[in-house]
């Protein structure tokens, strides 16, 4: 694929692969990061409770 | 039970207003809304003479004439942009885009001149809703169903 | 419906449900990648350019379905008071404002070589960036206020605001001269893009559909887990106060 376009389809392809698999990955980071905080929260949880 | 129906009615009531508003305030705005004007419209519309503003139509085919001759892409360029009732010349100095051709639609920004002729100071190229491989194009000029298949590409 | 409404019993499904909609997702974007590249014909006008079709019109399809749905969310959240529909705007939100970027920047990098210009204030390019903002309105409102309910609400209403923009930016090539071209495949005599050209825009389509869903899901199982160790924090923190003085709470 050449031509002297190409520099546009590329980076139109480039853009939307960074931005979606940015925003997967950090989506995926969230996920962990609230599991990991709850499960400390709810390992402090028995001791405050009995 | 009644309260989430009476919620769902106020909704309800709320979007029929705020369509009924978005669309009177549009057909008020019609006007300055439109991107450009088409020939039809230059004739009926009595623009003042110096005011900057665009017209979109198709190349008259035929009608383009580049001065300076050749494939340079920046020379003056003297064409007719055609709603298929009315048509203006127009003279572009500048480069063209990629999709400028006879047939195809385009939008030029520009002035009136007084001798009747639109002097663009920039010219966009307008592209239609028809993709298909060249292969097919060829195709369908030669059976003559081009036409039909792709109306007048406005 | 109901039975989805249990944050618990979401969990558990959209655990469930994850792997085969990211699997999905990973699938048809890669078939429709390489549609794309390889097994599709350049146009007759636009040549190898056409290619950013296929991120850019499935991008902009995706701003305008995701946006549908929290609107949905937002009517549920308001009506029905789900505290689930207001998670799920939250989640939904990112996505809709990645989608339209997208489809603003592959926009501008189409129209710069096949147009002449990356940016025209034409109706349909105004209304698509108007729909960006509501977007980043939209989160801007929901994370507003320190009580996170009322800035959902507040963020449902912006959302059930926007919901005009959506058959404006659909209709608008119809209503209005614009620069941007008419749609080819809701044309209702017959799609004006050819076959070999329909299969990756439409593979595209459904990758990031499924992609929209697998994100979500993992967004609001986020969002439930957050509200659920905000609830434990402030619980403890009650707790820890009924401790410190035991008369003024039992009194």
């Amino acid at each position: 694929m050449s031509g002297e376009h190409s520099l546009f389809i590329w980076l139109s392809y480039g853009v939307a692969a960074i931005v979606l698999v940015g925003l997967w990955l950090a989506s995926q980071r969230a996920l962990k990061g609230r599991e990991a905080e709850l499960e400390r929260a709810e390992a402090a949880l028995p001791r405050t409770r009995r | 039970m009644t309260r989430k129906k009476r919620r769902l009615y106020i909704l309800g009531l709320f979007l029929l207003g705020l369509g009924t508003a978005t669309a009177l305030t549009l057909t008020a705005f019609q006007d300055n809304l439109v991107f450009f004007y088409s020939p039809t419209d230059l004739q009926a519309k009595k623009l003042p003479p110096e005011q900057l503003f665009r017209l979109g139509g198709l190349v008259e085919t035929g009608s383009v004439e580049r001065s300076g001759g050749g494939e340079a892409r920046t020379v003056e360029v003297r064409f007719r942009i055609t709603d298929l009732e009315h048509s203006v010349p127009v003279i572009y100095a500048g480069i063209l885009p990629d999709l400028f051709r006879e047939g195809q639609g385009v939008v030029a920004n520009g002035r009136m001149a007084p001798d009747g002729t639109f002097r663009a100071r920039e010219l966009l190229a307008k592209h239609d809703e028809n993709y298909m491989p060249a292969e097919v194009a060829e195709a369908l000029k030669k059976s003559g169903r081009w036409n039909e298949t792709v109306g007048t590409g406005k | 419906m109901q039975r989805f409404a249990n944050p618990g019993r979401f969990l558990r499904l959209a655990r469930a449900v994850y792997p085969w909609t990211a699997g999905l997702a990973v699938l048809c974007l890669a078939a429709g990648l390489w549609f794309a590249f390889v097994a599709s014909p350049p146009d007759y006008q636009m040549g190898e350019t056409v290619r950013i079709m296929y991120v850019h019109v499935p991008a902009a399809w995706m701003a305008l379905f995701v946006y549908t749905n929290l609107a949905v969310a937002a009517a549920v959240l308001l009506v029905w008071k789900h505290p689930l529909a207001e998670l799920a705007g939250r989640a939904m939100a990112p996505v809709g404002a990645c989608f339209t970027a997208l489809c603003l920047i592959t926009g501008s990098l189409w129209g710069q070589p096949m147009w002449g210009t990356f940016w025209v204030w034409d109706a349909r390019l105004t209304s698509v960036l108007v729909l960006f903002f509501l977007y980043l309105g939209y989160i801007a409102l929901s994370n507003a206020f320190d009580d996170p309910t009322r800035g959902g609400k507040a963020a449902a209403i912006l959302a059930l605001v926007g919901v005009v923009n959506v058959p404006i930016i659909k209709f608008s090539v119809d209503w209005w001269n614009t620069l941007h071209q008419p749609a080819s495949l809701t044309r209702l005599d017959a799609p004006a893009i050819h076959a070999s050209m329909l299969v990756p825009l439409l593979l595209m389509a459904f990758g990031f559909t499924f992609y929209f869903v697998a994100v979500t899901l993992i967004r609001i199982r986020t969002e439930i887990l957050a509200r659920r160790l905000r609830a434990l924090q402030f619980s403890q923190g009650a707790s820890e106060v009924a401790a410190a003085s035991p008369r003024q709470v039992s009194a």
